[in-house]
């Protein structure tokens, strides 16, 4: 699904990833964990295609196309989502206006029908029960006003209707208080199987015992300095990251 | 303009109306047109109507209101009760005064050919919306007129009336509305104005209100164009606990030049005044906001917050933006904010990144723009109007390749 070669990204003339490698085959999930400005929301942004950063050096592979010369758009379309660590607010624009223009560019894409209003309001209903939202949150504006936890439960309202293959989640445990967090995980483990890819970034163990990762990656100053099974999360839990600051 | 031999060719009045019309017949003699570059003037220059060769029309022509809602009685001036005119007469020029740097309400003051009078029942609560629609153009040759509007609503009363200032377009037209709005003790009324003025028009609006005791006026000012509007909106809020929460978009593209002057007198104590502008340019438009708001020695307790956002669509737009702030009273709290700026690159890449191509993010930003103006209109099918308005203008404005 996901083939990260040697990839080297900057901003501002800033070097934050510095030669990363990973590879996320169809149907896992990945886990990545880091200190603090370590590059995770870096790694994440790039894959999406935020235009802030720079990638200087290396490739990045979706099911085998290059991903970094596609729009960012391009790059949802085709299946990337990123569930962001601060989702944007969006004065002016109801989150259902929002959810619907977002489906039917990723609909049309794929060569299916738009959604008519009547459909996609049930679709909607549907994922916001999952999720155990409020339905007055259709009619606010994107992100608006939302508490923290609101705004994580937006992003995997977002996730669980695009259904996109490649899920990127940046911290999508901060801020989600005990409830909301099996909650929302729950919404993600309805979309594994064998064609959904996953990427987790998280500080904690704890999200993992809802979201049970195949893989855990440790990311140090811009590369990836260890992997292992689901025990290196409860490593870095009890240790932290004395050791892998030390490798890299 | 030819307003001395206007003036000379108007029938003479004489009811209520006299001596006011006196009054301002006298101001235009002396002074048809703004001085240009009058601080009150600053931005907008109306030399260009001088040159347009303007015959007057008749506003029996251009303008036509709606149905009266149960508890509204809507009737020209011409053929109202002795007892109508005895309600409205008092009102009359009181609120839309031309003592001051206006030109265009003393010449809508002299030369309107009748008044529209909406008088809401004491207690009345009404649901349906008063309307009232203005096509301007349509002509073959170059015109002016002088619509008059008065609305009274009485004590307690509740109601709401729509104005739309439409254009057929044509040869240039010229609007020079004035409206005035009275809004009795404790009595609610909602105000929703649309003006679109086309390349050719102009349109020069003003709006005067007086809030009584305990009474509320909730006014949506939105405006758009290519061609030129000036909408001058005051509200004096004249009685304790009096509200007003006055909301606008301007939004300007090609060459148009749209601008919002408003006041906000707080004339008593313990009144409340929210306010909030959004100014949108593209092209080569120019939008003014000027928010005044003033704050006399006796307004004790006096609780006003402006705010004014504005988006510049491209290198070539302008966009003037000024609060002035006048405060006589001590134990007051008034805040105000501004901000100008493009689209938010960060919202554009939150919508990208959901699949959302860029034109269409931009388009969705712009539109929200204004919305939440839009969406706080309280009358449903006035908020329908308001909004549908506002989204198919500022898709002409992207279309014109602005975002
Ligand atoms: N817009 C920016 N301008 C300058 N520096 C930036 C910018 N964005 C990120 N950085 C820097 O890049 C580094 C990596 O940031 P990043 O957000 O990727 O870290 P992170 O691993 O996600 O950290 P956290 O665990 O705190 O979320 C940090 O040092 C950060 O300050
Ligand atoms: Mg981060």
């Amino acid at each position: 699904m996901l083939e990260i070669k040697n990839l080297h990204a900057s901003i501002k003339g800033k070097a934050i990833l510095k030669g990363l490698d990973l590879v996320v085959p169809a149907g896992e999930v990945h886990a990545i964990m880091g200190p603090n400005g370590s590059g995770k929301s870096t790694l994440s942004k790039v894959l999406a295609g935020d235009e802030a950063y720079e990638v200087t050096e290396g490739q990045a592979l979706y099911k085998g196309k290059d991903l970094l010369t596609m729009s960012p758009d391009e790059r949802a379309r085709e299946g990337v989502f990123l569930a962001f660590q601060y989702p944007v607010e969006i004065p002016g624009v109801t989150n259902a206006y929002f959810l619907r223009t977002a489906l039917n560019a990723v609909r049309r894409h794929r060569g299916e029908p738009e959604l008519d209003a009547f459909t996609f309001l049930q679709r909607v209903k549907e994922a916001m029960k999952l999720l155990e939202m409020d339905a007055e949150f259709r009619n606010r504006f994107v992100n608006v006003g939302f508490s923290g936890g609101e705004k994580k439960r937006n992003e995997i309202l977002q996730l669980t209707l695009l259904n996109p293959s490649l899920a990127i989640l940046d911290e999508m445990d901060s801020g989600l208080d005990v409830d909301a967090l099996r909650i929302a995980s729950r919404g993600v483990n309805a979309l594994r199987d064998a064609d959904h890819a996953f990427l987790v970034i998280t500080h904690y163990q704890r999200l993992l015992d809802y979201i049970v990762p195949d893989h855990v990656h440790i990311l140090v100053d811009g590369r990836i300095v260890q992997s292992g099974d689901r025990s290196l999360a409860l490593d870095v839990e009890r240790a932290g990251y004395v050791d892998h600051q030390a490798s890299a | 303009m030819r307003v001395d031999t206007w003036l000379d060719e108007r029938p003479v009045l004489l009811d209520e109306r006299a001596a006011v019309r006196a009054a301002a017949a006298d101001k235009s003699r002396a002074r048809p047109l703004p001085v240009p570059r009058s601080e009150h003037w600053k931005y907008t220059s109306t030399r260009a109507i001088g040159a347009l060769g303007l015959e007057i029309g008749a506003t029996a022509a251009t303008l036509t209101v709606g149905a009266a809602p149960q508890g509204v009685t809507i009737v020209r001036w011409s053929e109202a009760s002795p007892a109508q005119r005895a309600a409205a007469g008092p009102w009359f020029g009181r609120l839309a005064t031309f003592d001051g740097p206006e030109a265009f309400v003393a010449l809508n003051t002299a030369l309107h050919d009748d008044v529209v009078l909406i008088l809401v029942e004491a207690g009345a609560d009404v649901a349906d919306a008063v309307r009232i629609v203005h096509v301007a153009g349509g002509e073959d040759t170059p015109r002016v007129v002088f619509p008059r509007v008065l609305v009274l609503a009485e004590a307690g009363a509740k109601a709401t009336v729509i104005a739309e200032w439409r254009s057929a377009r044509g040869a240039p037209f010229v609007t020079a509305p004035v409206t005035e709005l009275v809004v009795g003790d404790g009595a609610s009324l909602e105000y929703v104005s649309v003006v679109a003025t086309p390349a050719s028009d102009f349109h020069l609006a003003t709006v005067a209100s007086t809030v009584a005791p305990g009474a509320t006026l909730q006014a949506t000012m939105l405006a758009f164009g290519e061609g030129l509007a000036r909408c001058d909106t005051i509200v004096t809020l004249a009685g304790a606990g009096a509200s007003v929460r006055l909301e606008g978009v301007g939004a300007a593209g090609a060459s148009g030049h749209i601008d919002h002057h408003t006041t906000i007198d707080h004339a008593a104590p313990d009144c409340t005044s929210r306010e909030v502008f959004r100014n949108i340019a593209g092209d080569h438009g120019t939008v003014v906001f000027n928010g005044r708001v003033v704050v006399r020695e006796q307004a004790q307790r006096s609780d006003s917050d402006q705010q004014n956002r504005s988006l510049l669509l491209s290198d070539d737009a302008t966009i003037n933006s000024k609060p002035e702030l006048e405060i006589y009273a001590d134990d007051v709290k008034c805040a105000h904010g501004s901000a100008i700026g493009a689209l938010d690159p960060e919202q554009v890449w939150y919508l990208r990144s959901r699949g959302i191509p860029d034109a269409l993010a931009r388009q969705m930003l712009v539109r929200g723009f204004g919305a939440d103006v839009a969406a706080r209109v309280a009358h449903p099918g006035a908020r329908a109007l308001a909004t549908d308005a506002l989204e198919a203008w500022l898709d002409q404005l992207i279309a014109g390749g602005a975002a």
